[in-house]
Formats: structure tokens, C-alpha cells, sequence
């Protein structure tokens, strides 16, 4: 068992308000194998969601169960183990950057965890060539490299903990085109590679059509729906979910409509191309 | 009109951020400034709204330069909204955050509550007056700091990435509110995006790449140039990629046309 949500309410309290961020969640995550997208528009939860998910937020109903670890639970050590085990990338990281150089910043989790110290060095590197950081590097300063890298150190510090399932907090935001598509890249080859699941908040259903399997949809702390892409995207009531299509999906309707060419649920240009050439012909 | 000489800027004395940049922004114009990570983008914001000086060469608004001694004044000609609404929320609470820099203007406070009240509601959070930051997401914070900068009023407002923050929708009123702001008020925008989508939407478009300038007109004559576009680091919109490569490909017309009759209309 992975992470499991059941029946979660959560209220974010101020002087005197509270506010409800989380209402009912009911949630299974397998601990290998997926690609999960989270969605919704801001401030219906979903950063409130993830933070349950490795303690730092505690369900004020209900229970989180990670790895057989059961939540609330005011046990440290046991918030420990958990936090190893579900690895939290914040929305800009790289922010949290703080050592004199990348090699040491990344080492500063696996440290923590009191590994011994061959062990750290080598889990340090190989997470920072995971991320694709050259080895040059690793003795810079993590402050004067591109915002793009500082991101992918930031990961790597995460990943250097070794979690099992890797939640990401809207991963690619703030970065260009080029550098957003480079790094759902390297996240889908970590997944491949080690199959470890991946849960990323993001807004851009064009990341989270390309690459993800199964979609959250959060709205006003509620899951408004839960499943297969597919099935969102042909969902009769996606039109009142507030979200977008994928780019590809839109210009797959307008192609159905203006020049009828067969609809179907495509998410990179690779399959729309190939698509159109299998049904129209030069 | 904001104009800006041979200006070149260096955090370090070495590299240069920004190398030998000359352009104009005429009064009243709506212009996007796009480019890559670390193209300097961001640089140049900061070297307009003057929390950075250049290295050498000159800028000025309206005949101002940005001397220490004018400053005053350019301040209050220009403002901006920051990429991460964390980094500028500095009140209490929604009020006290769109009030700050109103306060420093010593006006009456019922003239304050007005405008606190209206430019909150313009971005869409006059509900939320009371809230403190913590109770807000990020796109919320965003859209007060974007009413905090409104209610001074100035006749410049740079948005720096401002809307990344902010889910679909969120973009999709916030683009609105901008081009609102822009027609009503008369106000000269910049704004500052990797998002070609959004820099459709203006007059007229800077494209920065590695600290120089090297394009600047209009979205609909840039956008033809692909060549340039792709140079740039700069994934072109999906369709529009599409598009391009639907021609590539030579592939049917009725294809080709009916690619190009989606690009126009989007």
C-alpha cells in the first residue's frame, strides 16, 4: 500500500476564521508504477492535499495512511521514516537552496538521515547525474548557476533521500518552454528507470496530458474527479470543471469539425502528426 | 516614452546580463518583452523600474533620467509586479497589503478604503479584504499584488512573469484585467513572458536572447518569422508548431489551411 486517504477534512485556521481546504478526500496511490497528475485552479486544494502526504499538514478528520504509517501521529521518529519515504519537491525549490556548493546541498538530506559516508557521497552524485547536473559542477556554487539547474539540484536533494514516491508542487513553473520540457524529461526517465511513482501538481494540461496516466481534479477542497486521461478528457462534464484541454485535443476537434478528420484522444505532436498522415492523404 | 541607450548592465563586472540594449516604448503602448531563462528579461525589468543602475549607457522616461536626483519622480511614473507574490505581499492582511503603499502617500484614509475597494475588486478579491497571506494561494497573492501596484496609480506598470503563478483561468481573466487597465487608464504596460500566447495579445514585442536585443516589432510580423522564433529557445504554441511542420511535411492544403485558420483565430 502506498499513500491512502480516507475520508480527510482539513481547515487552514487564522485569529479567528477558519477556512476549509480540504472537505471528505478519499485517495489510494500505488507506490510504484504511476504518473499522477493533480489539478484544479487555485486554492482548491491540491498544495494542501500533497502536504498531507508526508506529514506536514495532519488531517483534522479522517486518516492518511503512508506505507502503513498511520496520520495524525505526533511520533517523530515515525514523521521521519515517512518524510524519507514520500519525497516533497516545494513549488520553487530552488529557493531552499541554501550550501556552498551543489555536491554539499544535495548531501544535506541524506546527512540528516545519519547514512554512512561513502554511501551519501555516491547517492549525492548519482541523484545529481540523475538530474542531469555534470560533474563539473558539483563543487560551484549552487547561486550562480541558471534557474533551470538550481531547480534540478533542488530535485536532486530530494531525490538523494531516496523517497519512494516523488510529489512534485507545479515542477515546471517560472521555467521557459524549452527548460519545462526538459525537465518532465528527466522526471519521466527517473520514473522509467526506477518506477517510482510521481504525483505533479500542475496547471498546464498539456504537461499533464503528455505525460501522466491517471488525473486529480481538485475544486473548493473536494476531489471532483479521479481517473484515466482518457476518460477526463471525453468526460461529458469536463466543460464544468474550469479546466483547458491539452493544445493537442483542441486542435484535434477543430481538425474534426473544419475538415473531419477522425476525433481521437492524442496528447503530443508526434501522434497528431502521424495521425493526420494515416487520414488524409497528400 | 521610456527610452533606453546602448545600455549594457553586469551584477558581477564580467558577464554581462545585458549587452548594448537600445529600444523605445512610446506613452500609452502595450509591449511584451519575451525571452528564454536568463536572457535577461528580468534584468532589464529591474533596470526600468530602477532597483538596478546600468553599467553603462543611459535610460530615461519622459525626459527623466534615472539619476540618483530623479529618482523620486520615476518612482512614481513606474511600478511593478514581481514574479512571486510571496516576495511583495508585505501587509497583514489584503487591506493592509493594497493600503501600503498608499499610506506612504499620506492620503485621507476614506479616500484610502475607496481605492483599497476598487482596486481590489478589479483583480477580483474584494471578498477577501480581511484575509491574512497564508490564506490565500499563491494565484490570490498574485492577484493583490497586482492591486497593490494598480492603486499607485503610476502611468507604467511592468508585469515580470506576473501571471505564472496563476492557474488557466487565472491567466486567461488576468490577461483581461491587463488589456482592461491598458485600454481604460491609458497606461503604458510591459509585460515580461516566455509565453509567445501572451505576447500575442500586445502591440508590440521585444525578444531578448542572451542579454541582447535581437528583435522588436509587431506579434503578427515576429510570429511569421519562425526561424527567428525557434532561435530563441522559445517553444513555438502547439498549433502553431504544428502548423510549421504540417508545411515541412508537405501535407495536404485542406490540412495546412485549416491549421493556419485555427492559428489566426487563437
Amino acid at each position: 500500500m502506498g499513500i491512502q486517504f480516507k475520508d480527510v477534512t482539513f481547515r487552514y485556521k487564522g485569529f479567528k476564521t477558519s477556512y476549509k481546504a480540504l472537505d471528505m478526500i478519499n485517495l489510494d496511490i500505488a507506490p510504484k508504477g504511476e504518473i499522477i497528475g493533480i489539478c484544479g485552479h487555485t486554492g482548491s486544494g491540491k498544495s494542501t492535499l500533497v502536504q498531507h502526504m508526508n506529514g506536514l499538514l495532519q488531517a483534522d478528520e479522517g486518516t492518511v495512511s503512508v506505507f502503513d504509517i498511520q496520520l495524525p501521529n505526533k511520533k517523530k521518529i515515525k514523521l521521519n521514516t515517512l518524510r524519507r519515504r514520500v519525497g516533497l519537491v516545494f513549488q520553487f525549490p530552488e529557493y531552499q537552496l541554501f550550501e556552498e556548493t551543489i555536491l554539499k546541498d544535495v548531501m544535506f538530506g541524506p546527512k540528516n538521515l545519519k547514512m554512512n559516508h561513502a554511501s551519501i557521497d555516491s547517492i549525492s552524485k548519482s541523484s545529481l547525474k540523475a538530474v542531469g547536473i555534470d560533474a563539473s559542477l558539483f563543487d560551484q556554487s549552487p547561486f550562480r548557476i541558471s534557474g533551470g539547474q538550481m531547480r534540478r539540484v533542488a530535485i536532486a536533494g530530494v531525490l538523494a533521500m531516496q523517497p519512494d514516491i516523488l510529489v512534485l508542487d507545479e515542477p515546471t513553473r517560472g521555467l521557459d518552454p524549452v527548460g519545462q520540457k526538459e525537465l518532465m524529461e528527466m522526471l519521466y526517465d527517473i520514473h522509467k528507470s526506477q518506477q517510482k511513482t510521481l504525483l505533479i501538481i500542475s496547471h498546464d494540461m498539456d504537461i499533464l496530458g503528455a505525460y501522466a496516466n491517471r488525473i486529480i481534479v481538485m475544486n473548493e477542497g473536494e476531489k471532483m474527479f479521479d481517473g484515466d486521461k482518457d476518460r477526463l478528457f471525453s468526460h461529458p462534464k469536463f466543460d464544468q470543471m474550469n479546466l483547458d484541454y491539452p493544445s493537442s485535443i483542441k486542435v484535434m476537434k477543430h481538425l474534426h469539425k473544419e475538415i473531419s478528420l477522425p476525433y481521437k484522444l492524442l496528447y503530443t505532436m508526434d501522434e497528431v502528426i502521424s495521425h493526420i498522415k494515416e487520414h488524409i492523404h497528400e | 516614452m521610456i527610452q533606453v541607450k546602448n545600455m549594457t548592465f553586469s551584477y558581477n563586472g564580467q558577464d554581462e546580463a545585458i549587452k548594448n540594449v537600445s529600444f523605445s516604448i512610446e506613452k500609452g503602448h502595450f509591449v511584451s518583452i519575451v525571452g528564454h531563462n536568463g536572457s535577461g528579461k528580468s534584468t532589464l525589468a529591474k533596470l526600468l523600474v530602477g532597483l538596478l543602475k546600468p553599467t553603462s549607457g543611459s535610460l530615461s522616461i519622459d525626459d527623466l533620467d534615472y539619476q540618483d536626483h530623479n529618482m523620486v519622480d520615476i518612482r512614481k511614473k513606474v511600478g511593478i509586479v514581481f514574479q512571486n507574490p510571496d516576495n511583495q505581499f508585505v501587509g497583514v492582511t489584503v487591506r493592509h497589503d493594497i493600503a501600503f503603499g498608499l499610506e506612504n502617500q499620506q492620503l485621507e484614509p476614506s479616500i484610502m478604503e475607496e481605492k483599497v475597494h476598487y482596486y481590489a475588486s478589479l483583480v477580483g478579491m474584494e471578498n477577501f479584504l480581511e484575509k491574512e497571506p497564508h490564506q490565500l494561494s499563491g494565484g490570490q497573492k498574485q492577484r493583490v499584488a497586482i492591486a497593490s501596484a494598480l492603486a499607485m496609480e503610476q502611468e507604467i506598470i511592468i508585469f515580470d512573469e506576473a501571471t505564472s503563478m496563476l492557474d488557466p483561468k487565472g491567466v486567461k481573466d488576468m490577461m483581461e484585467t491587463i488589456i482592461n487597465i491598458h485600454k481604460q487608464f491609458k497606461k503604458t504596460i510591459i509585460m515580461i513572458t516566455h509565453d509567445l500566447r501572451q505576447a500575442g495579445y500586445t502591440d508590440d514585442m521585444l525578444i531578448m536572447k542572451d542579454g541582447t536585443l535581437i528583435a522588436q516589432g509587431t506579434p503578427s510580423t515576429l510570429f511569421q518569422d519562425v526561424k527567428l522564433l525557434r532561435s530563441t529557445q522559445l517553444l513555438l504554441p502547439f498549433e502553431l508548431e504544428l502548423y510549421e511542420k504540417a508545411k515541412e511535411l508537405n501535407m495536404n492544403e485542406k490540412v495546412i489551411h485549416a491549421l493556419w485558420a485555427y492559428n489566426s483565430k487563437t
